[in-house]
């Protein structure tokens, strides 16, 4: 078997089409669907698009998730304030796994990426994945999503 | 494709296993797999419900022929990725009281698992995070028949 390359003549690559004429998604009311593998007593507010989909994505699979149950203190001030905090999006509670979901470009997720690291350093028995834009274009890409511009 | 038949032979030496191909990708790397077993063994297959078509659960569009009770089972699949499909056909199939239940697959991707309790038993490969085309794989439905992995831009 080898490994080529091979470009996307086609031009169906990941394509991210608006919900309607003249809309874009982040100005769109969030569809709020059923969920059926969703174990938290309130339903779910999501921040964007992208939580919503993975959400869905969790629900289809039957992998049993909640939605942001645990802030993780990152820092305090003198006085025992918290002046830093981080809530992963999703957890799920079979895989025991936090799953935090960003849709900032690959270049602008210094700041996360840095949080995630100090997470791992103040709790290192937490596991935790973070997911980038371009997995979710990905995703995008095969199941036809769609995400904020 | 040779190593990984050898050693599922070695493993199954004796037990007629059943291999259970996840349609539609599968379909290269099972045949490919079948033809490296050399020992007595049976083929057959099943097909998922994929995320974003009409259903909001997955469920089988085509179910097994056969039964599994008692039957030593390899789960055959081209790539296990974040694992919510295997873990699905894991749970599924479990529940039909296999003798045992272990997977194979051709190429994984580790690092985007979701499940960690899968009982993957055979991998040939770990591929980088890159969107491949060609044996079996597609981007709406193009390009399985490709006889070659093919990076996909």
């Amino acid at each position: 078997m080898q490994i080529g390359e091979m470009s996307d003549r086609h031009g169906h690559s990941g394509q991210l089409k608006p919900s309607g004429a003249g809309a874009t998604l982040a100005s769109v009311v969030p569809e709020t669907p059923v969920f059926q593998a969703y174990c938290g007593a309130e339903p779910p507010r999501f921040a964007n698009p992208a939580e919503l989909e993975y959400a869905k994505v969790l629900d289809f699979y039957g992998i049993p998730w909640l939605y942001e149950p645990t802030t993780f203190v990152l820092e305090r001030d003198e006085e025992g304030r918290v002046t830093e905090a981080f809530s992963p999006d999703f957890y799920l509670p079979d895989q025991d796994l936090y799953l935090e979901v960003t849709v900032m470009k690959q270049s602008l997720v210094t700041r996360k990426n840095r949080k995630l690291r100090k997470l791992r350093v103040l709790y290192p028995n937490v596991k935790i994945k973070l997911f980038y834009e371009r997995d979710f274009e990905r995703l995008a890409a095969r199941y036809g999503l769609r995400k904020a511009s | 494709m040779r190593e990984i038949g050898a050693e599922l032979a070695a493993d199954y030496d004796g037990r007629e296993p059943l291999l259970v191909g996840s349609l539609k990708s599968c379909i290269p790397f099972i045949c490919d797999l079948s033809r490296a077993v050399a020992i007595a063994h049976h083929l057959d297959f099943i097909e998922l419900t994929g995320y974003g078509e009409d259903d909001d659960r997955i469920r089988f569009l085509k179910d097994l022929d056969v039964e599994l009770e008692g039957r030593d089972v390899v789960l055959v699949d081209a790539v296990i990725d974040t694992g919510l499909t295997m873990h699905y056909l894991v749970r599924s199939l479990g529940l039909r009281n296999p003798a045992s239940l272990h997977i194979a697959s051709l190429f994984e991707r580790p690092y985007r698992r979701l499940v960690d309790d899968l009982p993957v038993r055979y991998v040939g490969f770990t591929i980088p995070d890159e969107f491949f085309v060609g044996y079996g794989f597609e981007l709406q439905e193009r390009y399985r028949n490709l006889p070659d992995l093919r990076l996909h831009f």
